[in-house]
């Protein structure tokens, strides 16, 4: 009996086809978001003076599409049709990640800075009023996001600044339970042992050892908080508390275009909804992507 | 139809059975679907200013006078004769110049839904209480007060022995009653045919009567009000429906719908999606494109009148830069108003040449103040009040945010996204505001500090040039009530004076002319559009008829057979 030698196989790298689904939506969404209004055909916030002009059938799209690059059509196509407002709705769709980007970018940059830290200081730390905080945490997890960030941007006043600040708000505890847990557990391994029995300090501990190897968790979070938040953004401007028209906006279009669906005009709303969609989904599978890798590794 | 129409109207039909209920079963009811059900039926409460608060109170109470009808207009809809006065309450009446003493005598044998028959003394109790200015929002004292009825001045507010009612309205037999006015006034006419002097049931309502409210006015807030209109008051669910059923012993006959449910369907896709389905036989309030959508519609008739709904933009004379007479005339000539009237009403709209329904008698279009869209002629105005292409104007961003009714977005949208595109274009650096409906009454009529914002929902209810300019131009100091704009003019305002108290018909309409002409040369109100009060019904519904207040009279209709 022979045994045949075989060369033994390369350890094969799988390809996580979500994940790059997931970063190719973000990258896209975040090149709209930083060139959308540079792009667009029309200005997104002036009327063209065509009303609810339907987008033009697929069949038309390459005689329009050469027509654009060559320049010999009169005017750009409109190629999701325009509004009521007589604005153009692919222009709007491409501008609305500046806003909707911003709004969840800095929101999640705020309430992951002061997560992360109140979360820190609540883990690492044993005092009355970081029990006090967590306390407070809880309450304010108790309310539905969607009814308190309105309550919120109703009695701040209706801006981005306002809801970016309730969006924070909103978000903190999630980051403040998420690292205080991870920081309970950090705290208690060999190397905090040790950086303790050289002499470091206890902020030293916390900050230059425990804080980077707690950080994880809220990263992940980060990449599903952002879907929801933009979810969130459009939700606000669809019952009339979020951006002021006529800014592009996703909620805020599909919320103007849900009335004119029963008239048979269903592009004013559906286009934006699909970006939504989409944008929320890609967010959503990188986060889970990275979470598998960290979960992994 | 679209897929998605389809999956809508689908949609709609299944929850519409729960909504609708047999309502609309017996040839002889009606379903109507309005965006709200009367909030309150008192009309000296806040509920008076309500449109859907309004149409309950004509529904269920009478007035004294009211118009003669003139022919249908293009549409069908039959039109008031403003210039002939017929009695209701009232059967024949007469007016002594010497005495400036009008006689009414009373309509007999008149009975109300409990069972009490009108009588002078209900004529007294409703003037009584008028006077009282004991509800929250004393319109009936306003109107008597805009009348010139003797004794219904301001005074009132601070004396209490002033609030009894002396013999200014006076009780002669069980069906005569006198009222004197302080001075000759125009407006004593057709101030008594507005909902705000509606005649009660003075048993009914003494009956209701509590120590704390000796005036009822809680009980018409929430329970009724009995007075001897068309209808009856069957049920009242606030925020839900009302129902009305006809007075068998109504004095013009028994209505021909016996049976009217008004439902509060607050999204206008809704109301029209449920009279698609046949569900509903009447709708108002619908946006200017779900009118249009319905013209073609089997089974349904869409009908309007140019009545007193307009559009205009409001500019407050406080605030800067709109103290400045250069800059208000640029945001006029900046104004898109073709674009208005074919994006925002689809033709159903148009441009308003005066600050008066151009359907009120005395109405003027100032040939010389009339302002066509140019946008150039807007930049060299702006260049001429030291704004060239709008630099400096960033200083008042606030002043510059266009408010408006953020409920109104579906209708309101396209033309204020119009107006900013086109006033931008001209240098102003206008944003959009879209604000609560009670933010923006606050502001307009509490605060008076909106500097810059699009108004839809004014109209002079009294039908006179002169009503109009008293409710909205003369300055606060001089009565007027409702000076939103912080107008003051003291040639306005003693034009006015004159005006009020001028007996000659003639005259008086040259003073009001004049007033006309001045607001328009400062404008006062920047007129947009005049815009078709419309309704959309069953085709089987006949006798649609327009009325100042815009609420529809149920005892106006009947089916064909």
């Amino acid at each position: 009996m022979t045994v045949a030698s075989e060369p033994m196989d390369k350890p094969r790298r799988r390809i996580d086809v979500l994940f790059l689904i997931g970063v190719s939506i973000v990258s896209l969404t975040v090149f709209l978001a930083l060139f959308g209004p540079v792009l667009a055909p029309y200005d997104p916030t002036v009327a063209t003076g065509s009303y609810a002009v339907p987008p033009p059938p697929l069949a038309d799209w390459p005689r329009l599409f050469w027509g654009s690059i060559t320049g010999s059509l009169d005017q750009p196509p409109h190629w999701f049709g325009t509004d009521a407002s007589g604005l153009d709705v692919f222009s709007r769709v491409i501008a609305a990640p500046r806003i909707d980007l911003t709004i969840a970018l800095a929101a999640n940059g705020l309430s992951l800075v002061f997560g992360v830290l109140l979360g820190l200081a609540a883990g690492y730390y044993k005092h009355w009023w970081t029990e006090v905080m967590m306390r407070a945490s809880d309450v304010l997890q108790s309310f539905p996001v969607f009814i308190s960030a309105m309550i919120l941007v109703a009695l701040a006043g209706r801006s981005m600044t306002n809801i970016v600040i309730a969006l924070a708000l909103l978000y903190t505890p999630i980051y403040i339970r998420l690292t205080r847990s991870e920081v309970l557990s950090q705290k208690v391994r060999g190397y905090v042992e040790a950086a303790r029995a050289i002499g470091n300090s206890e902020a030293v501990i916390a900050f230059r050892h425990v804080l980077p190897n707690s950080l994880a968790p809220a990263l992940i979070q980060a990449s599903v908080t952002i879907g929801f938040a933009i979810l969130l953004t459009a939700g606000l401007s669809f019952v009339g508390a979020g951006v002021r028209p006529p800014a592009p906006e996703w909620g805020l279009m599909i919320s103007t275009g849900a009335n004119q669906v029963i008239l048979g005009e269903w592009w004013p709303s559906v286009f934006p909804g699909i970006a939504i969609s989409v944008t929320v989904f890609g967010f959503a599978v990188l986060g889970n992507a990275l979470e598998r890798r960290y979960d992994g590794a | 139809m679209g897929i998605l129409r389809k999956c809508a109207l689908a949609g709609t039909a299944i929850v519409v059975p729960a909504l609708a209920g047999p309502a609309a079963v017996n040839a002889a009811e009606l379903l109507f679907l309005a965006e709200d059900v009367p909030a309150g039926l008192n009309y000296d409460g806040p509920a008076a200013a309500i449109p859907t608060s309004q149409t309950g109170m004509v529904n269920l109470m009478e007035p004294l006078f009211g118009y003669a009808t003139a022919a249908p207009n293009e549409d069908g809809v039959i039109v008031p004769d403003f210039s002939t006065f017929e009695g209701r309450l009232v059967d024949t009446w007469s007016y002594d110049e010497a005495t400036l003493t009008w006689t009414l005598n009373l309509r007999q044998g008149v009975m109300g839904c409990g069972g009490a028959t009108f009588n002078a003394d209900d004529v007294i109790y409703t003037f009584e209480r008028a006077k009282s200015v004991s509800g929250a929002a004393p319109i009936g004292w306003f109107l008597s007060n805009v009348a010139s009825i003797d004794g219904f001045t301001p005074d009132v507010f601070g004396d209490e022995a002033a609030r009894a009612l002396g013999d200014e309205v006076q009780r002669i037999d069980d069906y005569t009653v006198t009222i004197r006015q302080s001075e000759p006034n125009a407006l004593f006419l057709p101030v008594l045919t507005i909902f705000g002097l509606h005649i009660f049931d003075a048993e009914l309502m003494q009956a209701n009567a509590t120590e704390d409210d000796p005036w009822s006015h809680d009980y018409t807030n929430n329970v009724g009000v009995p007075s001897f209109g068309p209808y009856c008051l069957e049920s009242w669910a606030k925020d839900d429906e009302i129902v009305f059923t006809a007075n068998p012993d109504y004095y013009r006959g028994a209505p021909a719908i016996e049976r009217v449910v008004m439902k509060r369907v607050p999204q206008s896709s809704n109301r029209v999606v449920i009279l698609r389905t046949g569900q509903a036989q009447l709708v108002q309030k619908l946006t200017p494109r779900e009118f249009d959508s319905l013209r073609e519609a089997s089974g349904i008739t869409v009908a309007g009148v140019s009545g007193n709904e307009n559009l205009f933009v409001h500019m407050n004379f406080d605030v800067p830069p709109f103290n400045d007479p250069l800059v208000r005339e640029a945001v006029a000539r900046a104004m898109p108003y073709d674009q208005i009237i074919q994006a925002g009403y689809f033709g159903q709209a148009e441009r308003w040449a005066g600050v008066v329904p151009s359907s009120y008698p005395g109405f003027v279009a100032p040939a010389d103040h009339q302002y066509d869209t140019d946008t150039d002629a807007a930049a060299a105005l702006l260049e001429e009040a030291g704004y060239p292409g709008g630099a400096g104007l960033e200083a008042f961003e606030d002043a510059f945010q266009l408010t408006y009714v953020a409920e109104k977005e579906t209708t309101l949208g396209p033309i204020v996204t119009a107006i900013q595109s086109s006033l931008r274009q001209a240098g102003f650096p206008v944003t959009l505001n879209p604000i609560p409906q009670t933010q923006y009454g606050d502001r307009q009529l509490v605060q008076r500090d909106l500097p810059f914002a699009i108004n839809d929902q004014e109209k002079p209810i009294g039908v006179d040039a002169g009503y109009a300019v008293q409710l909205f131009f003369v300055s606060p100091e001089a009565g007027g009530l409702n000076n939103m704009v912080n107008y003051r003019n003291p040639d306005v305002d003693g034009l006015w004076a004159e005006a009020r108290v001028e007996p000659d018909q003639a005259a008086r309409d040259a003073l009001l002319a004049e007033i006309q002409t001045t607001l328009m040369d400062d404008i006062a109100w920047l007129p947009v559009v005049e815009y078709r009060t419309q309704w959309a019904y069953s085709d089987r519904l006949q006798g649609m008829q327009w009325h100042p207040d815009n609420s529809i009279r149920f005892f106006d209709l009947s089916y064909a057979e």
